[in-house]
């Protein structure tokens, strides 16, 4: 069955647009537009979120069969659930008969789904295996078989599960495309991964995913001036002087990309405890280890709307700290407009007490209030504002930093490395990505 | 306490009573003492149905599938619906 089918046709305006960011966006050049307006929207529910891997949620939100949690790719709603094998998997939230919800809570756990307009009863693998007056009503004539919940192919890596709307895209692992080496990072702190820390935060902010997708590919220049009190009261162990090393890595052609940032004199995976540091040398490779234990802060996008950001900090300011792994989901629900999505997620193998400690400073650096999270959406919320006004719409905005880097040869993991941690090398390659999906018919 | 008409022991321990729900169902399942014996009820106040259990019939439904409830379920409000 075709779930998706690409109907929609830009307007001559936004292909002209389009096919300009070809050459444009290489020599340093982005169209304001393309981060508020309602075409774009309108154009990337199809042609980016109907052919991409989505995040849609963590094994762990989900460990036992019957467990439960509705997603979201574009606008359609989604069952992620167990089932009764302990097999993922991801249908449609929308009953057969006349397309009602079929699951109203955000989280549960079930073997059967029941609908409540016409009591049409699903198993959680999807399939249809109850319909009121069957006998009476259709004579026994509708083959049930024909009626299971619309499913989503899934796949995930290391408790990751991503679900994609295209029944032609390639496989996950191919469209990560090495990217799992640096994800390795967030996921295997030890022989049993992570595990969310609660349920995610969420609310709506008035700004385009796109804004908050880049700035997780490795915008380590917003942090001194954005966060400059965050480095000034100690929370955050960098100073503006040294904040610039470290390197940016972006998997050409896949839009996804890594931040690595260091400080310089920092001991070996700083911030975390005795425990994790020994199980990731042994869940990790010799070059991963080797890179890893250096950096600092580790934020990331997998293209197009996943981001995950590994950092030390303290809750009282100028002690040394521990880490937090945040993951976010910038889902579009408009132009200009996100519903968003904040895990904090721990080593599954990690001491209580440290979970607990990252929890919280996940809490006060990232959660709804977070005083890290309060700066940044005042910044884009301004900018999706402003971008979308009728002088600013035809602008371009510069990223020629770092055009004329070289990437580092020596660095072992895959992809283009190009030291150091600040320049625009990977949103060049994110916004081409981009580009690219957005004028396939 | 006496015994009921109904052979159950008068009175409701709140121990043995507990519910089970989800967006779809919710039952009462309770212990049910009878003069030589227990029980376990499964009662849905949204149909009206209910059931006891006893400990033979409960054991045999620990080597049942989901395919046995999935064929219970497709009458999925009960006898005649």
């Amino acid at each position: 069955m075709q779930v998706l089918k690409g109907r929609r046709q830009p307007s001559p305006e936004v292909r002209s647009m389009l096919e300009a960011m070809v050459d444009m966006v290489p020599q340093g050049r982005v169209p304001a537009r393309i981060f508020n307006d309602p075409e774009v929207f309108e154009l990337e529910q199809e042609r980016i979120f109907g052919r991409c891997w989505v995040f849609l949620a963590h094994e762990s939100e989900i460990p036992s069969p019957g467990d439960y949690v509705l997603r979201y790719i574009a606008n359609n709603s989604i069952i992620v659930v167990r089932d009764e094998e302990g097999k993922v998997r991801a249908h449609l939230n929308m009953c057969r008969h006349r397309g009602n919800q079929v699951c109203k809570a955000e989280m549960g756990n079930a073997s059967h789904f029941r609908c409540s307009y016409h009591g049409w009863t699903y198993k959680n693998t999807g399939e249809l295996i109850g319909v009121p007056y069957w006998n009476e009503v259709y004579h026994r004539r509708l083959d049930k078989a024909e009626w299971a919940l619309v499913p989503v192919r899934v796949e995930t890596y290391n408790g990751l599960i991503f679900g994609n709307l295209d029944p032609d895209a390639p496989s996950l692992e191919e469209y990560l495309g090495g990217f799992q080496w640096y994800l390795d990072f967030y996921l295997k702190p030890g022989p049993n991964g992570t595990e969310v820390y609660g349920t995610p935060d969420k609310w709506v902010a008035d700004t385009d995913w796109k804004i908050c997708a880049e700035n997780f590919a490795g915008d380590g220049y917003h942090t001194p001036v954005a966060h400059a009190f965050g480095f000034e009261l100690g929370y955050f162990p960098s100073s503006a002087r040294t904040h610039f090393e470290g390197v940016a890595v972006h998997i050409p052609g896949k839009g996804h990309a890594i931040g690595l940032g260091r400080t310089p004199g920092m001991p070996p995976f700083f911030g975390f405890p005795p425990e994790v540091v020994e199980a990731m040398q042994q869940t990790l490779t010799p070059e991963q280890v080797q890179v890893f234990s250096q950096v600092r802060t580790a934020v990331c996008t997998v293209f197009p709307n996943l981001s995950i950001l590994l950092q030390p900090f303290s809750r009282i300011p100028g002690q040394p700290g521990v880490r937090f792994v945040t993951m976010r989901l910038w889902h579009p629900i408009g132009p200009g407009r996100i519903q968003m999505w904040s895990w904090c997620i721990v080593p599954k193998d990690a001491p209580q007490w440290y979970k607990d400690e990252s929890y919280l400073a996940y809490t006060l650096a990232f959660g709804a209030a977070g005083m890290f999270e309060q700066d940044d959406f005042e910044n884009w919320t301004n900018l999706t504002r402003q971008v979308k006004s009728t002088l600013a719409r035809d602008l371009v905005f510069p990223y020629e930093m770092g055009m004329d880097l070289e990437p580092d040869p020596t660095f072992p993991g895959p992809g283009v490395a190009v030291p150091p941690y600040v320049h625009e090398t990977n949103f060049r390659n994110m916004w081409s990505t981009w580009a690219k999906y957005m004028l396939r018919d | 306490m006496g015994d009921r008409q109904d052979g159950t022991r008068a009175g409701r321990n709140s121990q043995d009573e507990f519910v089970i729900a989800n967006e779809f169902a919710t039952v009462i399942v309770r212990k049910v003492h009878t003069r030589n014996g227990v029980r376990l009820e499964i009662a849905s106040p949204k149909l009206g149905h209910s059931i006891r259990l006893d400990p033979l019939e409960l054991e045999s439904l620990t080597w049942q599938t989901t395919e046995t409830f999935s064929r219970f379920l497709e009458t999925p409000f009960g006898p005649g619906s």
